[in-house]
């Protein structure tokens, strides 16, 4: 069991008046050092609550009513996950930047949640830049987000979960606010990253394309529940729910040639 | 146009504050040779009927506005900031109890807090200042919560969570520096309000002390020459029309 993250029989609801309203319907999933696991379904099925419920960062209303994670098998409190075990990666790098504070704040804080802040953090975070593919890693230290593209931030929040040193990375839709070339550089960076330093991955999308491209598993999400898990291979040869099927099909209809 | 407004009382508000450190003559010399002097090289606005340099009385004037002002907007800078983000960031009872409290003291009005309070330690820039600033924390409390609130469900914040940050680091770092401005802005725009019950309390002098020259004392003293000298009463009525709405132009520009 080591070198593994479980999510198990996770269940979030959202209060409704006086009822509650299940997002998460019992979610079970385990996610391997080294190995990345796409979790698709349609918009509003409970991908991203899946994600924060797990890390313990529900929106306010939301709350976990059961399951618990497992760290190599053994129950680990959510606030002891994040950054330490778990770093994120957000779907849109314009907004999941303080708008006050530069890369350099960025960065010190990042290092300051998991306790390594401390006299090398320059070196360490132009390091970290210099992995990800950013050029002039001085420069970027001292941009706010406002001065910098949007394919720069997201190559910065990779570069920052990689200075927390997270053995496992939760990216919920990293790409899908940015243009088809940059969307390709950061996935393969993902996928560069994912084997080079042995990171377990879940990536959340709903692009068949993106799985095709770097996923070793699936999880297909549907209402809060999964209905069908497998090699990214039998998902695309041989999806066995409509759902999955779906899915399939609609990527292929997009991209006829790749088939 | 909003820049002219933004230099103006900027303008208005660096001369205030040199009141503090400099006037052109003594504001309390009296020379009864120069009674009602009008407008001249030496005297730029005049004398009053004790002789008295008018500008410099003005300038004094300005910086006690100014140093309620500052009062009043530290204090519902710090309060509000401090109740706000409370009432956001605890969960349950407390944080409704902060908001409760808050909305309680909306109805508390600023002027008759600070009339109080005159009358009770004297009037002077820093009793009338605390009073209005004190008066405000009620709405300033609410409005830096709602702020506060939408900032903590902003991507970013959720982003700095889920990498670890505690709830210190969100409040130092996320959520103060940005309500900040706007919580200033939102204060600011009252600023106008403040100098013109500041002046009504002077004018009214309840416990004030005739030999500090406020803008509305002023009025209450030169009301008498209204028609024989007609500028002695135009000159502190005029700043403070002019610093209220500059003020306020400013700030509804936001
Ligand atoms: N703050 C909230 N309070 C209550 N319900 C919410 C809240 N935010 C989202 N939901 C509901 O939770 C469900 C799951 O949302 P979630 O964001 O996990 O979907 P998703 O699978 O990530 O979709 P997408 O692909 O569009 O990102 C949705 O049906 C949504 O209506
Ligand atoms: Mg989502």
């Amino acid at each position: 069991m080591t070198g593994t993250l479980t999510i198990e029989n996770l269940h979030i609801a959202a209060r409704h008046g006086d009822h509650d309203h299940v997002l998460v319907d019992g979610i079970s999933l385990t996610i391997r050092r080294g190995r990345i696991l796409a979790l698709v379904g349609s918009s509003g099925c409970g991908k991203s609550m899946t994600c924060s419920g797990a890390q313990g960062v529900l929106p306010p209303g939301v709350r976990v009513t059961g399951g618990q994670v497992l760290y190599d098998g053994r129950p680990i409190a959510p606030e002891k996950l994040r950054g330490h075990v778990v770093a994120a990666i957000l779907q849109n790098p314009r907004s999941a930047f303080n708008p006050v504070l530069t890369m350099a704040n960025h960065a010190k804080e990042t290092l300051r949640a998991v306790g390594k802040l401390d006299s090398g953090w320059r070196s360490r975070t132009l390091e970290a830049f210099a992995t990800v593919g950013l050029e002039d890693g001085e420069t970027v230290l001292g941009l706010h987000p406002f001065e910098m593209s949007g394919g720069m931030l997201q190559r910065t929040m990779i570069a920052l979960a990689l200075l927390s040193d997270a053995p496992f990375l939760f990216a919920d839709e990293p790409t899908t606010d940015l243009d088809l070339i940059v969307q390709a550089r950061i996935l393969d960076l993902l996928e560069e990253l994912a084997r080079r330093r042995n990171l377990g991955v879940l990536m959340i999308t709903h692009d068949m394309g993106v799985v095709a491209r770097l996923a070793d598993e699936v999880a297909v999400m549907e209402n809060g529940r999964i209905i069908e898990r497998a090699t990214t291979r039998d998902i695309f040869d041989n999806p066995q729910r409509i759902a999955t099927r779906e899915l399939v099909e609609a990527h292929m209809s997009l991209y006829p040639e790749v088939a | 146009m909003r820049r002219t407004v933004s230099t103006l009382a900027l303008l208005l508000i660096g001369l205030m504050l040199i009141g503090a450190v400099w006037q052109p003559h003594d504001p309390d010399a009296i020379d009864l040779s120069l009674r009602f002097a009008p407008p001249s090289l030496d005297h730029w606005l005049g004398t009053d009927q004790l002789g008295r340099d008018v500008l410099a009385r003005l300038m004094i004037g300005g910086w006690r506005t100014v140093a309620v002002l500052g009062c009043v907007a530290a204090i519902g800078m710090v309060g509000g900031t401090v109740f706000g983000v409370a009432a956001a960031m605890l969960e349950g009872w407390r944080g409704a109890l902060i908001l409760r409290a808050g909305e309680m003291f909306i109805v508390v009005p600023t002027l008759v807090v600070a009339l109080t309070a005159a009358a009770v330690f004297g009037l002077n820039p820093v009793t009338a200042g605390v009073a209005m600033g004190l008066a405000g924390i009620g709405p300033y409390t609410l409005f830096a919560h709602a702020l506060a609130r939408r900032l903590l469900a902003e991507p970013f914040v959720q982003a700095a969570r889920a990498m670890g940050v505690g709830g210190s680091g969100l409040v130092v770092r996320h959520v103060v520096p940005n309500m900040a401005p706007v919580l200033f802005a939102h204060i600011g725009a009252n600023a106008g309000l403040a100098v013109t019950a500041y002046a009504a309390l002077a004018f009214l002098g309840l416990g004030a002390d005739p030999s500090r020259p406020d803008w509305g004392a002023m009025l209450f003293e030169y009301r008498m020459f209204l028609f024989d000298h007609p500028l002695l009463m135009v000159w502190p009525g005029l700043a403070i029309a002019m610093v209220s709405a500059t003020l306020n132009a400013v700030f509804d520009a936001h």
